[in-house]
């Protein structure tokens, strides 16, 4: 097992790396580099730029040397001094950037992804238990609809619907009230999730953003319950007289929760990302909005290091879930004991 | 019984005599601050306004109750969107496209307008206490504009050409603490209004700034340690410190400032939130200190509903408004009054064709104006107006908008009538022919394929109405937009070849602004290899891509030449015309609809709020509503 | 009762028993002899609503091929004077005489009334306590019914890209339009385009599953099968692919198509676009399947017996699990689907004047188009009616594959 995870843990940095080279590289594929979005930007606003100012902005930027000399330079200070640079179109450092939008991703993230499995689990459980009744099609056809809707019309959907039965839409987190106050120094984000109006709001990204995962949930869950209910050892438990509820919920959904645990590799990534395009519509400030933003403007670095991170959680996440499922399916677990 | 009367009316008009004399001497000590301000450490509120003569004076129509605030709308990054409406220029425009004293207090000129003597208000001061000078003026013009601290070359309003033909640098000389002179090296009779365009601020806070310009100057330091001292302040090097400290200056928090508010907060947050300056120079008639509103809200959002949104349900106090949600407010309940602003602009939807083009078949034929001619008169003009101008505007050519130089109602009905046979007539003479497909092809057999490129999501309906005609007469038409920033690159390469709705023609006066008209570099769509050609024959540095230009461009090069170099107004307008005449015969930008006007939704408690306004980048687009004079009634 | 006749009674009764137990035999043997397939399609019929769902699908790809002949309108019928124009009302009797379905010649006529006026009668009406109503303009001529009639000529088209043909399922008498879901902003008939949009929303997602389908299938079983390094490079090449989001993929692609390509041919780039990246996931479970099939018996055997690699792979073990990779498919196509709508609101989809139901969705994600037009949202309907239809058939075949029950 130990041998294991350190091989894991060895091939890790050459993904890395192989990785970061194709991120810059998609990056880079678009026509057109952040200088000339920056003056497309300065012209639509009215400016003008002359050609003095283009020629110092792009050396400013390091944009006149070609991209994988550029990309050697971001690699180099990332190993070297861990700086992942700077966002031309923040005007920060990639990491500050990022970190005033992480804490909100992240909570959205985890709040939607809970109502996802608490929606999601449960459904599938009683699908599975009940196939083909009355109550399989109702839950299932509840389960499907938020993934059949595409998210940014749900979301407009309801955010419209706020706004005619209460007056007031529901759009981003936030009431203007703790904007000023977050703003101000007044108020933390943490003291944000104990109040009412906040969780009033969330609402609409738990709907639109935690059903569009349901369906997902609970289809393998069902598929995997359905599986291990039809099983010999559940034919022999029942004969020995166990009662239905345990055979269910003591050994049927530990098995079934097997491929729940291996889908867990996304997860962190997830959490990081958020939502891209549900998050443009509700005006949620979340990494995934950013990355949109960045990869639009051709703003490399930023974008980069996005999809850097992203990717290693993905690569990391694909290990944990792979130890975890080792520590709790006994077969994996023993048959590494076996082999010691 | 008469020397008594006339005792008593003497009696009387001392009384009222003296009753005026105790008014006036109380209205000047009867300056009063918003309660926003009590109980912070200030000095009284006469200490902080610039002395009694030189406190301006704003004439608002409703004098107003201070507002604790009022919330704003900020879409994407542009730092202009709280810029302009927050911004305080020396001399600031009137919607007669004259210019009126503003941070300054009022100016002189000589006779030939190559001195021009400029005053400001003693007594200023910044939004930190300390007074604003003429060495403030002078800071910024020496040591941040022409150092290079700033990041933008120095504006045509300070330069000159001299008795060469070369261009010169104004010179500054600080007569004293509230006077300056410009000094130019020849006539410079449209110095005020270029400067109210190009350096709409001619001051920096010096005694907060001069440490860092030190820095930037240090001739013992290296290039290295500049950028390590500016990413130590957060920046990515000297440069981006400097553009931001004295061009972008209103987002830095903490920096003095002459505005009516002062940024609290990182600008790129949710929201940001704008507080008053207590030093603001600004009163009302009876003496209250502007601005009437304690804070500005801008509240950032990501998708044009969600403005929409926000002024339907009162969370935004001033939005704008798109023409297609328009009848969507009004039939709703949202508490706001819509107001209309007239614009600039020479058309709301247009097509510009690039008579630079790399293609050596289409390029001549771009070139010819029967071409131009004949693309204009297939459009069904109507059918754009109502389908995607909702019925705004009407069917019209590209032309000065009724009120602007050069306007003629002639000009806006030229070529707009639609007529396909005699377009066919006009095709055939521009020497194409049609194919047995159906089709115009060159004479040598080469399909004509138009391509029509755009970058706006919302120009799609465009692009589609104009591939439809076009198809119908026999034009083979492509379409595709492309993200802003490509298009900005095929432009620059001269890629480009029919451009929908870019930077469609927008100006108050052309002789101030011809950048987007006349390629006089490369940054006007319809000839940007032209302008390549144009700063070339200049300075002969051989840019690369250049193109020679038609005759019929030469002679509007040459105009504009002349227009540049005229020494009095006179000239420059005469001269202006003529340019304009160019643009009449040449119809270098197709338009097919009248402008747009601007649409303002306006919370409707809200008072000031003009309705006369004109919508122009000159005029500061919102920013003409004066900000400073608004309230809220509660 | 003679007993005679007793004893026909008996033997009509024995025959019809006997019969009834050879129809049950021949049923069983029937269903002992019948193929996985057989056997799937019988218990597919099962899960009702999977059966429903089949029926949908069956229906729309059916309008999405003879599209062209059922919608009424062409893609470029723009009109000013039908711009967001309310479904029109069908009519069946005039001045009290039947005369069939007809509708009444409605259009919208411009009123020329600028914002500041708008606005100020907006403001007079409040102060008289009134809701405003923005001036509708909608003018229905109500003196001659227009009789919908069947089979009629129209804008030209060619049936299932061969034929030449102007025929349409059904149309309006005269120059006037009937609009069953009503008039997009650019007064198009928003019928035809939900019809005409499908043909496009239905085939991409089918298309592009099957593509990423093969090269999952291919190249997992690659993996699977050969094992040792090429798995091990396979694998890494999949875990730096799955570490890609989709969003710059299709960005960086999407700028690279050039312009002026035919839509049919922009389709199918788009689609290559969606499967290249969503091969993956299936690889993996192929290799999965793989590597535990390749040391059956019969796989050795074959082996042994000098059967072609080839031959192994495509003959023996991919029927193994079939089924289950059928079920991936069905699944794979639904959120191909919004996968679409998402390219389409991020505007690296079709390009106009093409059309698919997530421009439509697209352009009815809009609060202007929802409060004022809601008819724009009847595309969402039949978005979410496939979506479902999928899912549902997808997980009757996944039940149906289950050898177990």
């Amino acid at each position: 097992m130990g041998q294991y995870i350190l091989k894991r843990v060895l091939t890790f940095i050459p993904i890395l790396l192989i990785m970061s080279l194709v991120i810059f590289f998609i990056i880079q594929l678009p026509p057109g580099d952040y200088l000339t979005s920056y003056v497309a930007g300065l012209k639509a606003e009215g400016q003008i730029v002359d050609e003095s100012e283009l020629d110092s902005l792009k050396e400013r930027y390091g944009l006149d040397q070609p991209w994988f000399t550029q990309y050697f330079k971001w690699m180099w200070n990332i190993i070297t001094r861990f700086d992942f640079g700077y966002s031309f179109k923040f005007e920060a450092p990639v990491w500050s950037t990022i970190a005033s939008v992480l804490p909100m991703t992240i909570v959205v993230s985890l709040v939607t992804m809970l109502f996802n499995y608490l929606v999601g689990i449960p459904i599938g459980i009683y699908s599975a238990v009940h196939q083909y009744s009355i109550g399989d099609y109702c839950f299932t056809f509840i389960g499907f609809i938020g993934m059949a809707i595409p998210n940014f019309l749900f979301a407009i959907l309801l955010m419209y619907g706020t706004y005619i039965w209460t007056g007031t839409a529901f759009i981003g987190l936030y009431t203007s009230e703790v904007l000023v106050g977050l703003q101000q120094g007044t108020m933390q984000w943490w003291e944000v999730l104990g109040r009412g109006d906040f969780w009033g709001r969330m609402a609409i990204p738990i709907i639109v953003i935690g059903t569009s995962g349901t369906c997902g949930t609970l289809r393998s869950m069902r598929a995997q319950m359905l599986d291990e209910l039809g099983r010999n050892y559940v034919l022999c438990a029942r004969a020995k007289g166990v009662s239905e509820r345990r055979i269910v919920y003591k050994y049927c959904l530990r098995a079934a929760l097997n491929p729940t645990v291996s889908g867990l590799s996304g997860v962190l990534s997830h959490i990081f990302n958020g939502s891209t395009i549900s998050a443009i519509v509700m005006n949620l400030q979340l990494v995934g909005p950013m990355l949109y933003e960045a990869l639009k403007a051709q703003d490399m670095y930023l974008a980069g290091t996005i999809l850097l991170v992203m990717g290693f959680l993905i690569v990391l996440g694909t290990l944990l879930s792979d130890i975890l499922l080792a520590c709790l399916d006994p077969r994996i677990r023993f048959s590494g004991r076996r082999a010691e | 019984m008469k020397t008594r009367r006339i005792i008593s009316a003497l009696l009387a008009l001392v009384m009222l005599m003296s009753l005026a004399s105790f008014a006036s001497a109380e209205e000047a000590a009867a300056y009063t601050q918003s309660p926003y301000l009590d109980g912070q450490d200030l000095p009284a509120v006469a200490e902080r306004l610039p002395i009694a003569s030189d406190v301006m004076v704003e004439e608002v129509a409703d004098i107003g109750q201070y507002t604790d605030y009022i919330t704003l709308m900020q879409g994407g990054s542009s730092k202009w969107g709280p810029g302009k409406p927050t911004e305080e220029a020396l001399f600031r425009f009137r919607t007669d496209g004259t210019v009126e004293p503003n941070v300054a207090k009022g100016y002189e000129v000589n006779e030939d307008c190559t001195v021009w003597t400029i005053h400001l208000r003693e007594g200023m001061k910044w939004s930190d206490g300390v007074p604003f000078t003429t060495e403030d003026c002078r800071f910024f013009y020496e040591d941040c504009l022409l150092t290079g601290f700033t990041g933008k070359s120095a504006w045509e309003a300070v330069k000159a050409a001299d008795e060469n033909g070369e261009m010169q640098l104004a010179k500054f000389e600080a007569v004293d603490d509230y006077t300056f002179t410009m000094t130019f090296a020849s006539s410079k009779p449209e110095f005020l209004r270029e400067l109210a365009i190009n350096g709409k601020w001619f001051f920096a806070p010096k005694h907060w700034l001069e440490e860092h310009v030190a820095v930037y100057k240090d001739e013992n330091k290296t290039a290295e340690e500049k950028d390590a001292y500016a990413q130590a302040l957060g920046f990515s090097d000297m440069k981006a410190l400097g553009n931001s400290y004295t061009y972008y200056y209103w987002i830095v928090v903490g920096r003095p400032t002459l505005r009516a508010w002062q940024i609290d907060g990182d600008f790129n947050a949710e929201m940001c939130v704008w507080k008053r300056n207590p030093y603001y120079w600004k009163v009302d008639a009876e003496g209250k200190q502007l601005p009437y509103i304690d804070e500005l809200h801008f509240r950032r959002y990501s998708d044009d509903s969600q403005a929409l949104l926000w002024i339907m349900d009162g969370t935004a106090d001033i939005g704008s408004v798109a023409l297609a949600d328009v009848d969507t407010i009004l039939a709703s309940d949202a508490k706001v009054n819509l107001v209309e602003w007239s614009s600039t602009s020479w058309t709301s939807q247009s097509m510009q064709l690039n008579l630079a083009v790399k293609d050596d078949l289409k390029r001549p034929l771009f070139q010819n104006v029967n071409f131009r001619h004949a693309l204009s008169i297939l459009v069904d003009r109507a059918q754009i107006a109502s389908l995607i101008d909702n019925g705004y505007t009407d069917p019209a050519q590209s032309a000065p908008p009724e009120g602007a130089q050069g306007y003629d109602p002639e000009w806006t009905k030229k070529w707009t009538e639609q007529n396909p046979e005699e377009a066919a007539a006009l095709l055939e003479g521009c020497g194409l022919v049609k194919g047995a497909d159906g089709f115009w092809a060159f004479a040598d057999g080469t399909k004509l394929t138009l391509n029509l490129q755009y970058q706006n999501e919302a120009d799609a309906a465009l692009a589609e109405l104009l591939k439809n005609d076009f198809n119908k007469a026999g034009l083979d038409v492509t379409t595709r937009m492309y993200d802003r920033s490509i298009m900005e690159e095929m432009r620059a390469a001269n890629e480009h070849e029919i451009v929908l709705n870019y930077e469609n023609f927008d100006t108050v006066s052309i002789s101030l602004r011809p950048d987007y008209f006349v390629p006089l570099r490369d940054y006007c769509v319809w000839g940007t290899a032209f302008g390549l050609w144009y700063l070339n024959s200049l300075d002969g540095k051989g840019r690369e891509g250049a193109v020679e230009p038609p005759e019929d461009v030469k002679a509007m090069l040459e105009i504009y030449t002349n227009m540049k170099n005229a020494t009095t107004s006179e000239q420059k307008e005469e001269l202006a015309l003529q340019l304009l005449e160019c643009f009449r015969e040449g119809i270098y930008e197709i338009g097919f609809t009248s402008a747009n006007p601007a649409v303002y939704a306006v919370n409707s408690a809200m008072h000031n709020f003009r309705e006369d306004g004109i919508a122009c980048d000159e005029f500061r687009d919102l920013g003409l509503a004066n900000f400073a004079c608004l309230w809220v009634e509660k | 009762m003679s007993e005679h006749e007793n004893q026909a009674v008996l033997d009509k009764k024995a025959l019809r028993a006997q019969k009834k137990a050879e129809k049950a035999r021949k049923k069983e043997e029937k269903y002992y002899l019948a193929s996985q397939w057989q056997l799937m399609a019988r218990k597919l019929g099962r899960h009702k609503l999977a059966r429903i769902s089949l029926v949908i699908l069956g229906f729309l790809y059916f309008v999405a091929l003879f599209g062209d002949f059922l919608a009424p309108y062409s893609l470029t019928d723009y009109d000013a004077n039908s711009k967001d124009l309310p479904p029109s009302a069908i009519h069946f009797s005039h001045d009290g005489k039947y005369v069939g379905p007809f509708i009444y010649r409605t259009e919208k006529q411009t009123v020329k009334m600028s914002v500041a006026e708008k606005s100020a009668a907006q403001r007079a009406a409040k102060e008289r306590g009134e809701q405003y109503v923005p001036p509708t303009n909608i003018v229905t001529d109500e003196t001659t019914p227009l009789r919908i009639r069947w089979f009629v000529h129209g804008a030209s088209y060619k049936i299932l890209g061969i034929f030449e043909s102007d025929l349409h399922l059904f149309g309006v008498e005269g120059s006037a339009k009937v609009f069953l879901f009503g008039a997009d902003s650019m007064g198009r008939d928003l019928f035809s385009r939900i019809i005409l949009g499908s043909q496009v929303s239905l085939t991409i997602p089918f298309a592009g599953t099957m593509i990423s389908f093969v090269l999952g299938l291919l190249i997992g079983s690659v993996s699977g099968y050969f094992g040792g390094w090429i798995d091990n490079v396979i694998q890494r090449i999949i875990e730096v692919l799955n570490s890609l989001p989709s969003l710059p993929l299709w960005m960086a692609l999407s700028a690279a198509i050039p312009a002026g390509i035919p839509p049919v041919q922009m389709y199918l780039l788009i689609t290559v676009i969606l499967s290249l990246i969503s091969w993956t996931g299936l690889a993996r479970v192929v290799r999965g399947k793989f590597m535990s099939l390749k040391n059956e018996d019969y796989v050795m055997a074959a082996k042994l017996a000098g059967v072609s690699d080839m031959k192994i792979i495509l003959k023996h073990m991919v029927p193994g699990f079939m089924s289950y990779l059928i079920v991936n498919l069905t699944l794979g196509i639904p959120s191909m689907i919004i996968g679409e709508t998402s390219m389409s609101f991020l505007g690296l989809g079709i390009q106009a004047p093409a059309t698919s139901w997530g421009v439509l969705l697209k352009e009815a994600q809009d609060v202007s188009s929802i409060a004022m037009h809601p008819w724009c949202l009847i595309p969402l309907f039949f978005v979410v009616l496939t979506v479902l239809a999928f899912n549902f058939l997808g997980d009757g075949m996944r039940d149906a594959a289950d050898p177990y029950k």
